[in-house]
């Protein structure tokens, strides 16, 4: 069974009068386990689609199923928000008590979580985030990314089918950025389920698979190293190939052909070293 | 992001700490009605006594419990002089244009900034030894009667609960909106008052609209966390008092006795 399968989705925000599709038609999957990256420039409707797996916005048109419940309608809301966590883009706003453990507590008591199994719950949520011990501080006192691994372990605590990261990097510094990277790595190793959504095209390079979207409509699906190294399309889409693909087709065009086209810093030393 | 923001919770274990949240919400109700009760400088030096035993108990940094206090000494101060001199022109020491200082006045004066100061730093020991969600669940269970006047008890508990959360973030955000009005030329620091008041609305525009967008968000990741406001009743942690609370309840009415009948 798949995660999430979507079918011809169709979304416009009804703003004054406009009725700009921000969802045009998009069709995906992602199956059990994958970890699926979602690039796309900001307005693209990277949100809008993240914010239907989650049922915070209903389905206008088009068939969603997500782990298997019809998301269609508000019969399976609640089901669908414990079987898909979502951690948002900016880590102030999502605290609603200034102690961790009470923090990650809510989204537990909200779905009536026996009493006697929330601490339990709460200390291996944090140590799945390699925030143990953190039970009694404040998250206003911490770190960019710890915070938001904070908010990951919230979402961890409820055991989800799938994880949502929505843009869930792009306020952190470089540090930040790498601990929750790392973290996410680790919780695909793990098994999790999940779609990564982010305007950093490096970031993607790990996935499993790139859906690459784009005025509301999915514009290319395909391994990393297919849609990454395809500078056409994703300045289609409104994105700058990463770095090593960058210097790749640079070099191209001075003369000088490498073997295959790297990816990863890494993989262009070793090209370039050859 | 250094400092310990003042009146946000601090775990501990001390005595205060482990009441339960609903036997302190009572307490602090019952302490307010002893400070109002109050009304002589004996009065005021037995409260004085309590809250340093409470200090005490509480086990919390003199900074924190009494931060706010300190943050707001000029509006005290102010207070007390304009009481002082515009109470009661009778019985002045002396008189000068239109000031009229007098006994009466400063006891007035006294009276009115010794309580608010009580019920400060009062207030400020709940939310200090309180864990905040403890401390919605006991202003719900507080507020529960309203239930049957079709109040969403639950809603208003969660919504101050929240807004007690976000005081220091809010602080945080208008002292950077503050310097970056600075750099870009606003006189906050300008002496002449027309200056001041015209500094007042880049400040006070951008701090408005960031709440707004932080409050959606949060509205947003609660809901995503499936808080949900048409939920039945939620069944958070038990409040089950033992026999402290009752003794903390005793002592706090006592107090409130005392300040009746004696002093």
């Amino acid at each position: 069974m798949d995660a999430v399968c979507a079918e011809k989705l169709v979304h416009s925000y009804a703003f004054a009068g406009s009725k700009r599709r921000s969802l045009d038609g998009v069709s995906f999957t992602i199956k059990q386990g994958e970890l699926v990256a979602l690039l796309g420039h900001n307005g693209c409707g990277k949100t809008t689609l993240a914010r239907h797996l989650n049922a915070l916005l209903p389905v206008q048109s088009g068939e969603l199923t997500v782990a298997g419940l019809d998301a269609k309608g508000s019969a399976n809301l609640w089901k669908i928000r414990r079987a898909c966590g979502m951690v948002f883009q900016n880590p102030d706003n999502q605290f609603v008590s200034s102690l961790v453990e009470e923090d990650i507590a809510f989204g537990l008591r909200n779905f009536g979580t026996p009493e006697k199994d929330i601490p339990e719950k709460v200390r291996r949520a944090l140590e799945s985030v390699g925030m143990g011990g953190y039970e009694k501080r404040s998250p206003q006192l911490l770190s960019g990314g710890q915070k938001q691994r904070i908010a990951i372990a919230g979402v961890l605590a409820l055991d989800p089918d799938i994880l949502i990261f929505d843009e869930a990097t792009s306020m952190l510094d470089p540090e930040g950025r790498r601990e929750v990277l790392e973290t996410i790595n680790r919780l695909h190793r793990q098994g999790h389920t999940i779609l990564m959504i982010s305007h950093y095209i490096e970031e993607a390079v790990y996935s499993d698979r790139v859906l690459l979207i784009h005025d509301g409509r999915i514009l290319a699906q395909g391994k990393p190293r297919e849609i990454l190294t395809d500078p056409e399309q994703l300045r289609q889409a409104g994105l700058t190939p990463p770095m090593p693909v960058r210097a790749y087709h640079d070099l191209k065009a001075a003369g000088i052909v490498l073997a295959r086209c790297p990816l990863t810093v890494e993989e262009l030393v070793e090209e370039l070293c050859r | 992001m250094n400092a310990v923001p003042t009146g946000v919770y601090q775990p501990g274990s001390s005595f205060l700490h482990r009441l339960c949240a609903f036997a302190k919400l009572l307490c602090l109700i019952v302490l307010l009605c002893a400070v109002v009760a109050t009304g002589s400088l004996s009065g005021y030096a037995l409260l004085l006594l309590f809250t340093a035993g409470l200090l005490l108990l509480s086990r919390v940094p003199l900074r924190s419990a009494l931060g706010s206090a300190w943050r707001l000494r000029w509006f005290f101060l102010i207070i007390l002089l304009m009481n002082t001199c515009f109470f009661n022109p009778e019985g002045a020491w002396f008189s000068l244009w239109i000031f009229t200082p007098s006994p009466a006045g400063l006891m007035q004066g006294l009276n009115v900034v010794l309580r608010v100061l009580f019920i400060l730093v009062f207030s400020n020991l709940l939310t200090l030894t309180t864990a905040p969600m403890e401390l919605t669940r006991a202003i719900e269970l507080l507020l529960s009667p309203l239930g049957l006047l079709k109040i969403p008890v639950g809603q208003v508990a969660m919504i101050l609960s929240v807004a007690i959360q976000f005081v220091p973030t809010l602080f945080e955000e208008t002292d950077m909106i503050r310097k970056a009005q600075t750099a870009r030329g606003a006189k906050f620091d300008s002496p002449r008052l027309l200056d001041k008041a015209g500094a007042a609305a880049p400040l006070v525009v951008p701090i408005f609209l960031a709440a707004f967008k932080r409050a959606d968000e949060l509205a947003l990741a609660m809901e995503a966390r499936g808080y949900r406001t048409d939920a039945p009743s939620r069944p958070g942690r038990r409040l089950s008092g033992t026999w402290r609370d009752a003794a903390a309840l005793v002592c706090c009415c006592l107090l409130w006795a005392v300040q009746i009948l004696y002093l």
